[in-house]
């Protein structure tokens, strides 16, 4: 098959160029995360309507269809998408397009887009051409609502990169957070690309810390809405919140763990803040810490059987990690005096958190040795990091602009931007990929 | 005219009834109506509203620092002046630090704040307590003078 000849001759590529970096590492020590295998160039021509002239609301929709597969496939980051947009050069639909022009551009691949009006919605064709063996590597079509252009472009752009590279991405993602831009800290719920804002509560409370179900059909988040800070559920299908647990003091934290079967969570119970494990109904099975300081802020490791956390048990905030059955605790930062807000990658080899340094806090990203952290951010305040479901990017919040807002990063730092959401944002959580 | 009329009240008072058995003495009176027949007394002393004051504490601190522990012996006086008060006491923090370690953070002033109380006798039962963290602050903006007004434990009377 065509399409295994070249996995296999990117898969040499690939290993030519890990071995290259694993000899690297073994050197200087250096963190190696990333994606697992090397970007693929790729030119995007313009979108075409089959066999006819768009209308202008049809060029609208081309160049916006275009501009977020392109956005999507880049943020992969297993595609390096080819500059300048030179795509009148190709007339893919018409036969004649020259592939030499990609190949000078630099195009080991180039992906051409068309698509027409039909009863069920918009039938939308992707194909990639191999521009050096000027053969078809994937076609495939899609059809979706022209409403719901975006999450179409989300499906072709995640069985692009599922067939060519194997990898699932983000782009069925969503992140949750809490913003005060309606005057209250509500949960708010976002796509990973910043789009599809939906407010989840609307209590006029006080509503902090959503985080995701493994599922991501529900939400876990602490509401003052009864006055105390109680644990609350969020179901998608039903629109309603559940008690999880309302036990005297601090309820928050909720966490569930990748396997599904606890959630982690934070109770005072009146005294100070523990870490406790409890079944999906919020009946504790647990309690895993025991310091007279404070324990919060839990986050799991992918095999459900560790847990990573905030204790001040040595005066400062620091971040431990403990099995799930409560033993073998151990510091997992030694650099700086106040770490917190652990979030293990997906991947499981990386923990990041926020550092303090002077008046402001930094993320950093950690192996799970205490080896080797490494900051990420430099200006202003940044909070809360949580990662994508591929462990390639982080959201997190920044006072860059005055008030925090959303950012998403790369795992190393790199393209660092902006959600464009209103209010103050905190404590973004950013879901599996949801279907 | 008058002697009149009270002979001739008297004349009819005797006619033919045998006379009336002496009225019951009235029950003594309560002490309190001796009491309230005599002009109200001047209020007793005064007991002023209660009034807790705010105290501050050190950056990621929960310990009751010097300045607050005067005000805090004044707190619990007032409050033993007040027995039947119920208070609820705030925990608040500034906006650096996590929001969660803050909400556990806020949660501890609050809780050394009640425990000051009940080391001077005040019942537990009359001082619940309860952490906003960062999330109301009582000044907005930043620097070290905003920060200092919000990292503090509030006392809030429920019932006196």
């Amino acid at each position: 098959m065509p399409k295994k000849s070249l996995i296999c001759a990117l898969m040499l590529t690939v290993l030519i160029a890990n071995i290259a970096i694993a000899q690297k590492s073994e050197i200087t020590g250096e963190i190696v995360v990333g994606p697992t295998a090397e970007a693929i160039t790729i030119a995007i021509s313009d979108f075409r309507m089959s066999g006819g002239f768009l209308t202008s609301d049809d060029s609208i929709l081309a160049v916006n269809m275009r501009q977020i597969l392109r956005d999507d496939l880049a943020f992969s980051l297993y595609f390096n998408v080819v500059q300048p947009d030179s795509a009148f050069l190709a007339d893919f639909a018409g036969g004649n397009m020259r592939l030499d022009d990609w190949i000078y551009l630099g195009a080991r691949m180039l992906l051409a887009g068309r698509f027409e009006r039909e009863a069920e919605g918009i039938l939308f064709t992707a194909e990639i051409i191999d521009t050096y063996r000027n053969r078809i590597e994937y076609s495939h079509d899609f059809v979706g609502e022209p409403a719901n252009y975006r999450y179409l472009m989300h499906r072709v752009a995640y069985d692009i990169l599922y067939t060519l590279v194997g990898e699932e991405g983000p782009f069925f993602s969503k992140i949750a957070f809490s913003s005060n831009a309606n005057g209250n800290s509500e949960i708010y719920v976002c796509d990973f690309d910043g789009y599809g804002l939906t407010q989840i509560t609307n209590d006029k409370s006080i509503n902090v810390i959503p985080t995701w179900s493994i599922d991501g059909k529900q939400i876990y988040f602490t509401s003052y809405k009864k006055g105390n800070p109680d644990q609350y559920v969020y179901n998608f299908a039903t629109g309603k919140n559940q008690t999880f647990s309302s036990r005297a003091g601090l309820n928050t934290s909720g966490a569930a763990s990748p396997d599904g079967r606890y959630v982690v969570g934070t109770l005072s119970l009146g005294g100070d803040a523990e870490i406790y494990l409890f079944d999906s109904t919020g009946r504790i099975v647990k309690r895993l810490t025991f310091s007279k300081m404070i324990d919060t802020s839990p986050t799991w490791a992918p095999s459900s059987r560790e847990i990573a956390f905030t204790s001040d048990r040595t005066g400062s905030p620091q971040i431990y990690i403990t099995d799930t059955d409560g033993l073998n605790t151990r510091r997992l930062t030694f650099y700086g005096e106040y770490n917190d807000q652990a979030a293990w990658s997906p991947l499981g080899d990386f923990i990041a958190y926020a550092g303090r340094e002077r008046d402001g806090f930094q993320i950093y990203i950690i192996d799970i040795t205490g080896q080797s952290p490494r900051r990420l951010t430099d200006i202003g305040s940044n909070e809360s990091p949580s990662w994508s479901p591929d462990g390639l990017h982080l959201v997190y919040t920044s006072n860059l602009s005055g008030e925090h807002k959303l950012m998403i990063m790369d795992y190393n730092g790199a393209n660092k931007r902006r959600l464009d959401i209103p209010g103050v944002c905190k404590t973004p959580d950013w879901s599996r990929n949801i279907r | 005219m008058i002697l009149l009329f009270v002979a001739l009240a008297f004349v009819i008072g005797c006619k033919g009834r045998p006379p009336a058995p002496p009225p019951e003495p009235p029950p003594p009176p309560p002490a309190i109506d001796t009491t309230s027949q005599i002009p109200p007394p001047p209020p007793p002393p005064e007991v002023a509203p209660l009034q807790l004051t705010t105290i501050y504490f050190d950056y990621d601190k929960s310990d009751i620092r010097a300045d607050a522990r005067t005000i805090m012996g004044d707190n619990a006086r007032s409050l033993s002046e007040h027995p039947t008060a119920v208070i609820m006491i705030e925990g608040h923090c500034d906006e650096r630090g996590t929001d969660e370690y803050n909400m556990a953070l806020g949660e501890r002033r609050a809780n050394s704040a009640k425990n000051y109380l009940t080391n001077y006798g005040i019942e537990a039962t009359r001082v619940n307590t309860i952490s906003y963290g960062e999330s109301r602050p009582a000044a907005p903006g930043q620097g070290e003078d905003v920060w200092q007004q919000n990292r503090r434990a509030e006392f809030k009377v429920m019932s006196e």
